[in-house]
């Protein structure tokens, strides 16, 4: 494995990491130079990164095991394994990059992260029919979220004037991208991997399906009208998001 | 011919109406999670960069994995 040689210098790099679970923790900067420069530690430290990451891998599979019910323990590692594989490449390809805003583990451990969930949810389609034909849209909502019959009365009425601007103001595409996003809760990068795009790209297009769902509910006085209105579910701060 | 919609759930609606504004990329939000979360796990949530939490709030694959490298910091 060939490592970069740029080595970022900013003082932020000095920062002693102390959550890298080695024997010996190591500051960004050792981290990044043992890392970037071959010599004797280089070796060592490559050993202790893919460690982390296999950590973090296992972490984010074990957490997402219930969606592949079907994969038992020793699987699950060798997913895990194999993600933090594919992971350290990754982040030795963007060593150069690393500006040590924060700790080098917690900036590894993204990596690996990432690369865990993803395989769990293409594991967990795998052999699944992803539907992306067109939508007509005639709804209201399910009768497990009616609370009481003005809230009822108001939420058919939203729903309503939703399916009706999910005609009127998207295009087949981005109907489509919405539905399977958020209705049928095709994971993204799957539906990425179906579709030969992006995660970015899908992410993109629900942003902009969301923009003009809004603007349509606002014009039609079901939403407030400002353009900076704050949505049904205002975001949250990550650890109250649902995973 | 097309699919038929015939219902939602309110959370569905929610999601399709969700406020993702200021608008961040899944791949912005890649660079800036691990120092956010870390500023999370120090008490400063409030440092978050512009977008990041409408869009974590937006995208659960992100979300998912923002909660994770959570968990791995706080260990």
């Amino acid at each position: 494995m060939t490592a970069p040689q740029d080595v970022p210098t900013s003082p932020a790099l000095v920062h002693t990491d102390r959550t890298d679970r080695t024997d010996m923790p190591r500051s960004n900067l050792d981290w990044v130079t043992t890392l970037a420069v071959p010599g004797p530690a280089h070796e060592e430290a490559l050993r202790d990164l893919h460690a982390l990451m296999v950590r973090a891998a296992r972490h984010q599979v074990w957490r997402m095991r219930g969606l592949v019910p079907g994969i038992g323990a020793g699987a699950l590692d060798e997913l895990a394994n194999g993600a933090a594989d594919d992971a350290l490449v990754a982040l030795l390809s963007k060593l150069g990059t690393f500006e040590g805003r924060s700790r080098f583990t917690t900036w590894a451990y993204k990596f690996a992260v990432l690369e865990a969930a993803v395989q769990v949810r293409k594991q967990a389609w795998r052999g699944r029919e992803v539907s992306f034909e067109d939508v007509t849209v005639v709804f209201g909502v399910r009768g497990e979220d009616r609370v009481g019959p003005a809230e009822e009365l108001e939420a058919l009425d939203l729903a309503a004037a939703l399916g009706r601007a999910m005609s009127e103001v998207l295009t087949s595409y981005q109907r489509r991208i919405a539905v399977a996003l958020l209705v049928d809760e095709v994971p993204i990068d799957v539906l990425a991997q179906r579709l030969a795009t992006t995660r970015g790209a899908l992410y993109k297009t629900l942003h902009v399906v969301r923009a003009r769902l809004r603007a349509a509910l606002a014009d039609s006085g079901h939403l407030p009208p400002r353009a900076d209105a704050r949505g049904p579910e205002p975001a949250r701060p990550v650890e109250e998001v649902s995973s | 011919m097309s699919r038929r919609l015939t219902s939602l759930t309110a959370g569905q609606v929610g999601a399709l109406t969700l406020a993702t504004e200021p608008y961040l990329s899944c791949e912005q939000c890649f660079d800036l999670v691990d120092e956010y979360v870390e500023s999370v796990v120090a008490g400063r949530p409030h440092a978050a960069p512009p977008g990041l939490e409408e869009h974590l709030a937006g995208c659960a694959a992100c979300a998912q994995e923002a909660h994770t490298l959570l968990e791995l910091v706080r260990e």
